[in-house]
């Protein structure tokens, strides 16, 4: 899928958070978001998402414009701030229970995920006993175990350990290969450079490459 | 039946926030009409023993009657009412929205939730209507029309609250 982001400016009220963004994410490609806290990557990844509306400018997907207000985009999955499961159920019920809204994919794909990002010993425990690091493994989880063309990421790694975020990052990698488009936002850099084909710097709601 | 896709996940909302946090005003709402009632007659002489508090706080028939506890009472449901729908509306918007808004038509979305609200308002109120008439059958009368009618009270005030709610989110998204 191919998104442009034409002239997208953001406020909310009179504070400007992203001032006349323009990018294009390409199928294939691993892109980064790199910037300060508070410097407008997140609320740009949210409005890719359709979660918010731009104040002005627009977002198309390939070619087709969606209104946020009434629909969001189709085809891409998402992890933005902290995932917020539901407690009293497992990681493993969590992931089902999202599965099963659009019904694509089965056990076998969630269980292979969890494998993925290295929580399958931890499947059966209440997210209310997860670690940090465990929440943000499953939040990855959600965001990678259906058959997405874009994938978007913030601070994807935070609390993560090194063997897990080495594993993720290699799998993140095979998608991109496979055509699919991955979108990570991190105020760590080295991450970024590692994985990404572009990066984006984001200052002050001011974005340039 | 096409339209009611996630309804499981709205109804896990359902249990998480009542676990969370609608326990405590559900238990606050309960001790409010127990010291109700026992401040307006019970105890006394099964012959001098008046309904007319009991039909009072389970309907809006005698509404001009009402005392200050049992108006109390009444401003409570309304509140409640529209702290549930508003906090069921929000809920994704506080917690994880993409997670939900990326597998499901905002319309969808929507009317799922609408329909779990209005469920869980129709189910609130036939407990508490089987409460006071399980505990009052020898003095109150069940009357369809009273049952109906308090229920569409609040079914009416939940949808009109989640319309307004719908419309200024929409407008400062």
């Amino acid at each position: 899928m191919r998104i442009e982001v034409k002239n997208v400016s953001k406020s909310f009220k009179n504070n400007v958070i992203l001032r006349d963004v323009n990018m294009t994410f390409e199928s294939g490609k691993i892109y980064g978001f790199s910037g300060r806290n508070g410097s407008g990557k997140s609320v740009l990844l949210k409005l890719i998402c359709g979660l918010y509306v731009p104040t002005s400018g627009v977002i198309l997907y390939d070619g087709v414009k969606i209104n946020p207000r009434i629909d969001t985009p189709k085809h891409i999955a998402a992890l933005i701030e902290n995932p917020a499961f539901f407690p009293n159920l497992t990681g493993y019920e969590n992931l089902k229970l999202l599965a099963d809204i659009k019904k694509e994919i089965g056990d076998k794909e969630i269980l292979e995920t969890l494998e993925k990002v290295n929580l399958i010993s931890e499947k059966d425990k209440k997210f209310s006993k997860y670690s940090l690091g465990m929440k943000q493994k499953l939040g990855i989880a959600q965001a990678i175990m259906e058959d997405n063309q874009v994938i978007i990421l913030d601070e994807p790694f935070n609390a993560i350990e090194n063997d897990t975020v080495l594993r993720i990052k290699t799998y993140l990698k095979e998608l991109a290969n496979s055509g699919k488009t991955i979108i990570i936002s991190s105020h760590i850099k080295d991450d970024l450079e590692e994985l990404s084909d572009k990066i984006y710097y984001f200052d002050a709601g001011v974005v340039h490459e | 039946m096409n339209n009611l896709v996630g309804f499981k996940y709205q109804f896990q909302i359902l249990i998480n926030y009542f676990k969370k946090k609608l326990w405590k005003w559900l238990l606050a709402e309960l001790i409010l009409i127990l010291a109700y009632l026992l401040l307006s007659g019970l105890g006394i002489k099964e012959s001098s023993f008046d309904p007319t508090p009991i039909i009072n706080i389970i309907s809006i028939k005698n509404i001009k009657n009402y005392q200050f506890l049992e108006s109390i009472i009444f401003l409570f449901n309304i509140s409640l009412t529209f702290y549930i729908t508003y906090s069921l509306y929000t809920y994704e918007y506080n917690n994880s929205l993409e997670f939900i808004a990326l597998r499901i038509d905002y319309k969808k979305r929507n009317i799922t939730k609408l329909i779990m609200i209005l469920s869980f308002i129709i189910f609130l109120r036939i407990i508490y209507y089987l409460l006071i008439f399980i505990c009052y059958f020898k003095y109150v009368k069940f009357t369809l029309a009273m049952f109906i009618e308090t229920i569409i009270l609040y079914l009416v005030l939940s949808l009109i609250s989640f319309l307004v709610i719908h419309l200024l989110r929409k407008k400062y998204s």
